[in-house]
C-alpha cells in the first residue's frame, strides 16, 4: 500500500481503536484475581489504539516534503476508474445486505451478481444476465426444491420459501 | 475381537458403497461456502433415513469427510474457505494453486487427510481411554497458552509488517468481545441488538474476510488472470518431489492432529494451526 492510504487507513484504525476503549470502560474491571468483563477489552483496545498510534507515525512523512510528495506520487499514474471500482463493489455489497430483508433472498442475489458483474467492467449485458440467472436457478433447486432449506423470503416478491 | 469384527462389518460391500455415496454428496454439498461438515450432515441427514443404522452411521461418516474435504476444495482452488477448519488450506493451498499446481494441492489434502485420519483414528482406538483423562485436566491456563500460540503464529504468518499482523490479530479479538461475555453474561458492544448477542459467527467473518479480499485484489490487477484454475486429471498426479516433501506433514499432522482432537472445544480449526506450525517456521 502506498503511504497516504497506509496513513488514512491508520487514522481509521486509531480512532476505532479509542471509541472501542472509550466504549469498553462502560464495563466492569474488577480486580486482577477476577477480571471482569470489562477487563480484556480495555486491555485489547488500549493496545490496539498503541499500535495503531506506531503504524501511523511510521506512515507520516518523515524526511522532506519532497520526499513525501514523491513517495505518494506514484499511484497518481493509475486511472479513477479502477481506483473506484473496489469502493463501488464495498458500496453493491451493502446495499445488498440492506434489501435482502426486504426483497429476499433470490431477487437481491439476481441483482448482487449482475450489478457486480457490470461495474468488474463487463460491456455486454448477455452474459451477466445468464450468469446471475443460472446462479440463482441453482441456488433455488438446490436448496429449496432439492434439500427443503428456506431461503430469505421477502416482502416483495415472495419466493425462496418452501 | 470386537474391532476385528467391526473392521469386517465395515468392509461389507453395502456398507463400502453407502461411504462412497456419503463422500461424494458430502464433497459436493461441502463445496459451498458456508456449508459446513455439520451443516452437510444436517442437510444429508434424511438420505440415511432409508437405510439399516450401520450403514446409516457409516454414510453420515462419508459425508463428514467429504464435507471436510470439500472445504478445503475452495480453499485451494479460489481462495474462499468453506469451513472454519479449512482457513489454514488456504495459506498455502491457494499459493500452490496460483502456481498451476491446484491439482497437485487438491490430491495432497486429500492423500493428506487420508493418512492423517487413518493414523487418529487407529492411535484413538488404542490409546483413547487414557488419554481422555489427560484432555480432561485442560484448564483455563492451558486454553490460554493455546490461544495465545495461535496469535503468536498469527502475526508471522502474513509476513511482511509484524505490526500491521499483530494489530489485525487485535482486531480479530476485539471484534470475538462483540456479544454475551461468557463469564459473566454481561452483554459487550451489542448495541441493544438480538442478532449481536451470540457474536459473530466465524465462518461469516472469515468467509467476508477471504472472499471480499479476494474479488477485492483481484480488481487491483485486472490483466492477471484469476478465473478458477482448470485441473486436468493428469494434474492430480503430485510429483515425486512434492510427495517427498509432503509425506512428514502428513505424518506429523496426523499425530499432531490426534492429540489436539482429544482436547474438548473447536479442535478441527487449532489443530490445524498447530500442524502448520512446524511448516511455517522451517
Amino acid at each position: 500500500m502506498d503511504k497516504r492510504g497506509e496513513l488514512a487507513s491508520s487514522i481509521v484504525l486509531v480512532a476505532f481503536g479509542i471509541g472501542y476503549f472509550i466504549y469498553a470502560t462502560n464495563y466492569a474491571w474488577d480486580s486482577l484475581a477476577n477480571p471482569g468483563p470489562g477487563f480484556l477489552p480495555c486491555i485489547i483496545g488500549a493496545l490496539f489504539t498503541l499500535l495503531s498510534i506506531r503504524l501511523m507515525l511510521g506512515a507520516l512523512p518523515r524526511k522532506s516534503k519532497q520526499a513525501w510528495q514523491e513517495a505518494t506520487a506514484t499511484t497518481e499514474g493509475k486511472d479513477r476508474k479502477s481506483k473506484m471500482m473496489p469502493l463501488l463493489i464495498v458500496l453493491i455489497l451493502i446495499i445488498y445486505i440492506l434489501i435482502l430483508e426486504w426483497a429476499g433472498y433470490i431477487p437481491s442475489t439476481f441483482l448482487l451478481i449482475f450489478t457486480g458483474i457490470k461495474v468488474m467492467g463487463e460491456r455486454t449485458w448477455l452474459k451477466p444476465l445468464l450468469i446471475a440467472t443460472g446462479l440463482v436457478v441453482f441456488t433455488y433447486f438446490l436448496f429449496i426444491v432439492w434439500l427443503q432449506v428456506p431461503l430469505p423470503q421477502g416482502k416483495l416478491i415472495p419466493i425462496g420459501g418452501i | 475381537m470386537d474391532a476385528l469384527s467391526a473392521l469386517l462389518t465395515t468392509l461389507q460391500p453395502v456398507n463400502i458403497f453407502a461411504c462412497l455415496i456419503g463422500a461424494l454428496v458430502g464433497t459436493l454439498v461441502g463445496v459451498l461456502p458456508g456449508v459446513g461438515p455439520t451443516g452437510t450432515m444436517a442437510l444429508l441427514l434424511p438420505l440415511t433415513f432409508t437405510m439399516g443404522p450401520t450403514a446409516g452411521m457409516i454414510m453420515l461418516a462419508g459425508i463428514w469427510y467429504g464435507a471436510q474435504y470439500g472445504g478445503s476444495t475452495t480453499s485451494i482452488l479460489v481462495n474462499v474457505p468453506g469451513e472454519s477448519a479449512s482457513v489454514v488450506t488456504t495459506l498455502d493451498g491457494y499459493q500452490m494453486a496460483r502456481k498451476g499446481r491446484a491439482g497437485a494441492a487438491l490430491a495432497a489434502a486429500a492423500i493428506g487427510s487420508f493418512v492423517a485420519g487413518t493414523i487418529s483414528i487407529m492411535a484413538l482406538q488404542l490409546f483413547a481411554p487414557p488419554l481422555a483423562e489427560v484432555a480432561v485436566a485442560f484448564g483455563s491456563a492451558e486454553y490460554f497458552s493455546i490461544a495465545l500460540l495461535g496469535l503468536i503464529i498469527l502475526s508471522n504468518l502474513s509476513g511482511k509488517s509484524y505490526l500491521k499482523s499483530l494489530i489485525m490479530a487485535l482486531l480479530g479479538v476485539m471484534l470475538s468481545t462483540v456479544g454475551m461475555d461468557p463469564v459473566a453474561g454481561v452483554e459487550r458492544f451489542t448495541f441493544n441488538t438480538v442478532d449481536l448477542l451470540s457474536g459473530f459467527g466465524f465462518v461469516p467473518v472469515v468467509m467476508g474476510l477471504f472472499g471480499v479480499a479476494e474479488i477485492l485484489s483481484s480488481m487491483d490487477e485486472p490483466e492477471q488472470n484469476k478465473e478458477v484454475m482448470n485441473v486436468r486429471f493428469r494434474e492430480l498426479y503430485p510429483t515425486k518431489e512434492e510427495l517427498r516433501r509432503a509425506l512428514p506433514p502428513m505424518f506429523r499432522g496426523g499425530i499432531l492432529g490426534f492429540l489436539v482432537g482429544l482436547v474438548p472445544g473447536p479442535a478441527a480449526g487449532a489443530r490445524r494451526y498447530a500442524g502448520s506450525f512446524p511448516i511455517l517456521c522451517g
